[in-house]
This record gives structure tokens, sequence and C-alpha cells, in this order.
């Protein structure tokens, strides 16, 4: 990593960054930033709005595409919240996308759905999501996971 | 005008009185709602107490009431947001599933998931009746059952249009309510 060129130099930083906030604490005191992916504009609003009656700090986006590209800048995301249905990449696809990454995988992830199909929610935890929340997802059951991971 | 046949009452010439007097019941907008959600009387549900029997048979569910309370002083109008996106969201996929039964005859896994999606928005906000039907259809198409489809798809159409007049007619009644359905409810 010797040679520095703008473009690696600030991409190698904001891994380095990603690495050390995904490792260590969030941040005493800091607002835990949360990113939320899903296509459908109704529920983004709403998980979004969910999130933020929290204190949450929310960025929703509506595809796993545009989630990967966040993550790719965003240093500091401290938990995925995703649906799991969405054209081109699933949020499945995401959460092992997310895994297999060096500097992503520390990220807790959170599968949303609106189908209670045990074998999918067990494959989700097998790849490491940390739940799987069935929609329509409330607010209570947003509180209840999010205190657990984000302790 | 605003009449609803379930109950024979004009909502938009309710006295604004009484209006305001059942929007501060409890705290919240029980009795607005409970004209969307019951088959009958406002008054036998207000004074029943049990306004989840109510929605039980009416066109919103307790989802809806989730989405209401995520509004606060940030997002005061949060409710009606939600309930335009999911207008602009519906209008869209209905139009999709109507393009498909035409262009894509029998295509029942094409249709179905476009109905997933459909039902998904209607689960989100609580559209109960209208999420009934969404149901419905996508039993016809696992059946593989094109009339049943063709029959329940209208249903969907008719419960669409009925929600939106509803809703429509509860945020405006709400509007003109004032500062009064607000300042009552007890912070939450």
């Amino acid at each position: 990593m010797a040679s520095v060129v703008g473009g690696a130099a600030a991409v190698a930083s904001a891994a380095a960054a990603a690495a050390a906030a995904a490792g260590g604490a969030a941040g005493v005191g800091a607002t835990p930033h949360v990113l939320a992916v899903d296509d459908s504009s109704v529920d983004r609003a709403i998980i979004a709005a969910i999130l933020r009656s929290s204190r949450f700090r929310v960025t929703a986006v509506e595809s796993g595409k545009r989630a990967l590209e966040l993550l790719g800048t965003e240093p500091n995301v401290s938990m995925i919240i995703t649906d799991y249905w969405m054209p081109e990449m699933t949020g499945y696809e995401l959460l092992k996308k997310v895994k297999e990454s060096s500097k992503l995988k520390q990220i807790p992830v959170v599968i949303m759905s609106s189908e209670n199909v045990s074998t999918r929610i067990s494959r989700c935890l097998e790849e490491g999501a940390e739940d799987f929340l069935v929609k329509p997802v409330r607010a209570s059951d947003v509180s209840r996971v999010f205190s657990r991971v984000l302790r | 005008m605003d009449r609803d046949n379930s109950t024979g009452m004009n909502i938009g010439t309710m006295p604004w009185d009484i209006c305001e007097y059942l929007v501060t019941i409890r705290g919240r907008r029980l009795v607005l709602f409970n004209h969307l959600m019951s088959a009958n009387s406002i008054f036998d549900r207000v004074y029943s107490g049990n306004s989840l029997d109510a929605m039980k048979q009416g066109y919103l569910d307790e989802q809806f009431c989730q989405v209401e309370d995520l509004q606060d002083e940030a997002s005061p109008n949060f409710a009606e947001e939600v309930v335009t996106l999911f207008f602009k969201d519906s209008a869209r996929l209905i139009s999709n599933v109507e393009q498909a039964l035409e262009k894509y005859p029998k295509d029942f896994n094409r249709w179905d998931a476009y109905m997933q999606q459909l039902k998904g928005s209607c689960s989100s906000i609580g559209a109960s009746r209208m999420k009934s039907e969404c149901m419905s259809f996508r039993d016809y198409c696992a059946q593989g059952n094109v009339e049943g489809c063709m029959r329940s798809f209208q249903k969907v159409k008719r419960e669409h249009g009925a929600l939106r007049q509803k809703l429509e007619a509860y945020f405006q009644l709400l509007r003109q309510a004032g500062p009064a359905g607000a300042a009552t409810r007890p912070g939450m």
C-alpha cells in the first residue's frame, strides 16, 4: 500500500476507517448509523421512521447494489437491515457479500421478510444474519433486536 | 358525497363538535379510525370500548396504528405521507398485474409475483381488506384458476378504490379537526 494515487488513497483510508469502526466500538456517545435496504418505498419510509424514533441515524436505499456502493464509501455503518426479496440482488445475496468482505463482515445484518419460511430463516442465520424479522415490522421488534445487537 | 354505505353516515357533513369530541376520546383518533374500520355504528364502537374488534372487520388493522404512532413533531404528517407513497406504488403494481393478465395468459408465476408485491405494501400500512383480496388472488394462482384470478383481481381493484376514498376523507377530516386531534394525544 506504499503507492498513493488520489482515489486509491481515499479508498484505502476509507477501508481502514471502516475496519476500525467495525472492529472496535461504534464510539462512545456516537449515534449508530443504520443502513436500511428495501425496494418498496412504503417499507423504506416505515423502517426509516422506526429507526429514527429509536434515535438512530438512518440511510435508506432501494437496492443491494446501492447498499454496497454506500458501504464502500461510508466508514461507520453500525448495522444493516435489509428486505429479503428484492429484484437483482436479494437480501440473502447482500448478506453473503457483506460476510465475505473482510472490511464489512463485522457489521451485523438483520433480514426482513413478509414470508415466514423456516428454511429461508435458517439459511440466513447460518450465513451470519443476526436476526430475521417478519413483516410488517413493528417498532417493538426493531428495538428488541437492535438493543441486543448493538449493546 | 362522502356517504359511507355501511354506516349511512355522511362524514362530509358530520357536526364538527361531535367530531372533535370523538377525536379526543382516549387521546387518540379512535372514532375516526372506527369509522374506517367498523361496519357498524360509530357510537356502538365508542361505547363498547373494543376497537380491536372493529379493526378485524374493517378496512384497516393494527398496523395502521403502528404507522400513525410514528408521527411526531419532526414528522407530523408521516401517516399521510406513507399512505401517499402506498397509493403511488399500488397504482403501479395494479397496472402491472392488469397488463400481465392480458399479455401473459396463464402465467400464474408472473401474476403471483406481481401480486405478492402489492400484498406486501397492503400489509405494511395495515390495509387488511385489500390484503385479503390479494391473498385470494394468490390462492387462485396457486390453483391455476384463471377465472378465479380475474374475479379476485376485480375485487382487489374495488377494495383499492374504496380504501383510497376512506383514507382521503379521513385525512381531510383530520386536517379540518385541526390541532385538537394532535394536542390531546398523550405523549407516547
